[in-house]
């Protein structure tokens, strides 16, 4: 006779928790399909974080069903332990129903009081042939702060992290030639973008960020108290000019991270305007902003992209975002001096710059990269402690690895990067067991020579004595530290 | 070396270097508090029965010598690996209530190295396995009807790692 089957094995909830903490997300949701208790039990890993896409086989009325109604699934149970919520939209065909999309999604959120991080990819509709797709997502961000608002008066939320992610090669030619109105999205919160495009960004009504930088909309009375060391940095146009908000609807919560990811088609015809958002939708946490990703591709074989640089009394600075995070495509391709001088203008005070691999980075050679790499370095002689950089070798290197201890040398010598303490070169490795390129790191920790890591001794030849940083203070370590999957890639990380 | 003695909840009474039973938190404290001497008395350990306590005893043998884990071990999730050393994925080739019994004890006990072999065994068990293989694994009954398999499987879409 067969055994009595056990509902679940004999353990606490807590125990079980324990053990599907040591399982990948895709065996926890298979897990959760295998009986009522055990769904029960891992219900809250499973949707900790929410991805609501378009197109999908559920419809929204499906989606507040299953939230919303203790009769209808079991789900209405975790609301408050979700933390995280994407909403994709892929190729809606139209302005109407992209409008609907986000108007119903985003009406959404507020059935998740834990909401931590919100990511928004749009994919598929193709406002730059009007000339102004980065209008189109600033209308899109601020008709959803509106609303988030009024779903969290008071600012009694917990969103402290944001990404938005636009794709505009998907299907692009759809809809050329139509007619196109922008009228549906005023309930959005869309105020005329393409009309007040053509007016002065300066003096428009609404609100404004003020002389100080910060917006005259919701100001806090001590927004300013703990605003630290601002005037040891220059003052900029930002700061010297009124910069009108326009249409753009201030984000209402102290957001801490924020990674905007675009990917334009690009035209002999078209130029790329902002090509660093200006970030007017999160002008009231200039306080709060800590952590900036900005990951710019551009589609169209080999032709550059043409930048517009943007004026410099029409940008905002971030004093306090300590962590700059770009994409090495664009840091290479676009117009070094112009768009660093940017860069260094709208985050004054970096600490730690990462530089992420793209799909370019095979095509510069490593005296190239070295040399962009000490540009960038040099714009925060004052704060700059620790950057994160690309070393891919898929042709070969040429570059004498005991250069690159060199080279940090002249950077930190010549620019006076007193503070820069760690330089981690990201690479990768060729994994003989399996024939798959495994990336792997290579790490330099300001003159000792000391190997660590997973691959002990794999470096030991080649290290000794030979990267000796001049300064008796500072020492150069070598080790496989980290792998590039466990890295944040594309500019987010869903939070676990 | 000094010998303690442990009272399982069945009444047996086993005798173990104190070096080895300290591998238990719990009984490390417990013979703090008591100031060290429980050469005469056995301690009661009631939610452990003889047998368990025996397997369990077996592996503080083992790893008597380990250095203390890390404190900040899980710091890291991502980091987390199912890999076992090959004395430890011996030592836990028992049938299923023994498996979950060690887990239950090193529980108890506040054995957080023999806990955390536990875990990453059952995780093994459900690693890469179909739904259906998995209930095979712990001899479970699907208890969901059609029409909810097919909720859950409009809810799992929502789910993002």
């Amino acid at each position: 006779m067969a055994a009595e089957p056990s509902t679940v094995p004999p353990l606490p909830t807590e125990l079980l928790l324990s053990i599907l903490s040591y399982l990948p997300f895709h065996d926890i949701r298979t897990f959760s399909t295998c009986s009522k208790a055990f769904r029960s039990t891992s219900l809250a890993l499973v949707f900790r974080n929410l991805k609501f896409s378009h197109p999908a086989s559920t419809s929204i009325a499906d989606i507040r069903r299953a939230f919303e109604d203790p009769q209808h699934g079991s789900l209405h149970h975790i609301c408050g332990r979700v933390r995280h919520v994407t909403l994709h939209s892929h190729n809606i065909k139209g302005l109407e129903e992209i409008v609907t999309y986000f108007r119903t999604r985003v009406a959404l959120l507020p059935l998740f009081p834990g909401l931590t991080s919100l990511m928004i990819t749009r994919a598929g509709l193709y406002p730059h042939m009007l000339g102004w797709l980065e209008g189109f997502d600033d209308s899109i961000i601020s008709a959803i702060w509106r609303m988030l608002e009024e779903a969290w008066p008071g600012r009694h939320t917990l969103l402290r992290k944001v990404a938005f992610k636009t794709l505009d090669y998907v299907h692009q030619d759809r809809l050329r030639g139509q007619e196109l109105s922008v009228e549906s999205l005023r309930f959005l919160g869309w105020d005329g973008y393409y009309n007040s495009q053509k007016q002065q960004r300066a003096g428009e009504a609404g609100g404004s960020i003020t002389a100080d930088g910060y917006g005259d909309r919701n100001r806090g009375e001590d927004e300013d108290e703990d605003y630290e060391e601002r005037d040891e940095v220059e003052e900029t146009g930002a700061n010297k000019h009124a910069i009108g908000l326009g249409h753009i609807y201030p984000c209402p919560a102290p957001i801490e991270e924020a990674y905007i990811n675009r990917d334009y088609v690009t035209s002999r015809q078209r130029i790329i305007e902002r090509p660093i958002p200006d970030l007017l939708y999160l002008a009231n946490c200039r306080q709060s902003l800590k952590t900036v990703g900005i990951w710019i591709n551009t589609f169209n074989g080999n032709m550059t992209p043409q930048w517009a640089a943007t004026p410099a009394e029409d940008y905002l600075a971030f004093y306090n975002v300590r962590d700059l995070r770009i994409n090495m495509g664009f840091f290479m391709q676009s117009f070094p001096e112009q768009y660093l001088d940017e860069l260094a203008r709208r985050f004054p005070k970096v600490e730690k710059v990462v530089i992420y691999h793209d799909y370019r980075c095979h095509e510069y050679i490593e005296g190239e990269r070295m040399y962009r790499y000490g540009s960038l370095m040099k714009l925060w002689p004052k704060t700059l402690k620790e950057a994160r950089l690309p070393w891919l070798t898929y042709f070969g290197s040429s570059y004498e690895t005991r250069s690159m201890g060199a080279t940090i040398n002249v950077w930190i010598d010549e620019h006076s990067l007193n503070k820069l303490k760690r330089v981690v070169f990201v690479r990768e490795i060729v994994q003989e067991e399996s024939g798959f390129d495994m990336p792997d790191e290579l790490e330099a920790i300001g003159c000792d020579v000391v190997i660590e890591g997973e691959d002990e001794g794999r470096w030991e030849d080649e290290v000794k004595d030979e990267y000796k940083l001049r300064s008796s203070d500072r020492k150069l370590v070598w080790g496989g530290l980290y792998r590039i999957p466990q890295l944040e890639l594309d500019g987010y990380v869903v939070p676990r | 070396m000094s010998t303690i003695k442990l009272l399982s909840s069945d009444n047996a009474e086993l005798a173990v270097d104190k070096e080895v039973a300290e591998r238990s938190i719990l009984i490390k404290n417990m013979l703090e508090d008591v100031g060290g001497d429980m050469s005469d008395q056995a301690i009661p350990i009631p939610n452990v029965n003889e047998a368990v306590l025996r397997k369990v005893i077996e592996w503080c043998e083992h790893h008597k010598s380990d250095p203390p884990p890390p404190a900040d071990e899980d710091s890291d999730s991502r980091k987390k690996s199912t890999d076992i050393e090959e004395w430890d994925q011996k030592f836990m080739q028992v049938d299923q209530e023994m498996l979950f019994e060690i887990i239950l004890a090193a529980n108890y006990l506040d054995i957080k190295p023999l806990l955390d072999v536990g875990c990453k065994t059952v995780a093994n068990m459900i690693k890469g396995k179909s739904p259906e293989e998995i209930r095979k694994t712990f001899n479970i009954q699907n208890d969901f009807t059609p029409e909810e398999e097919d909720q859950i499987r409009r809810e799992n879409e929502w789910a993002e790692e």
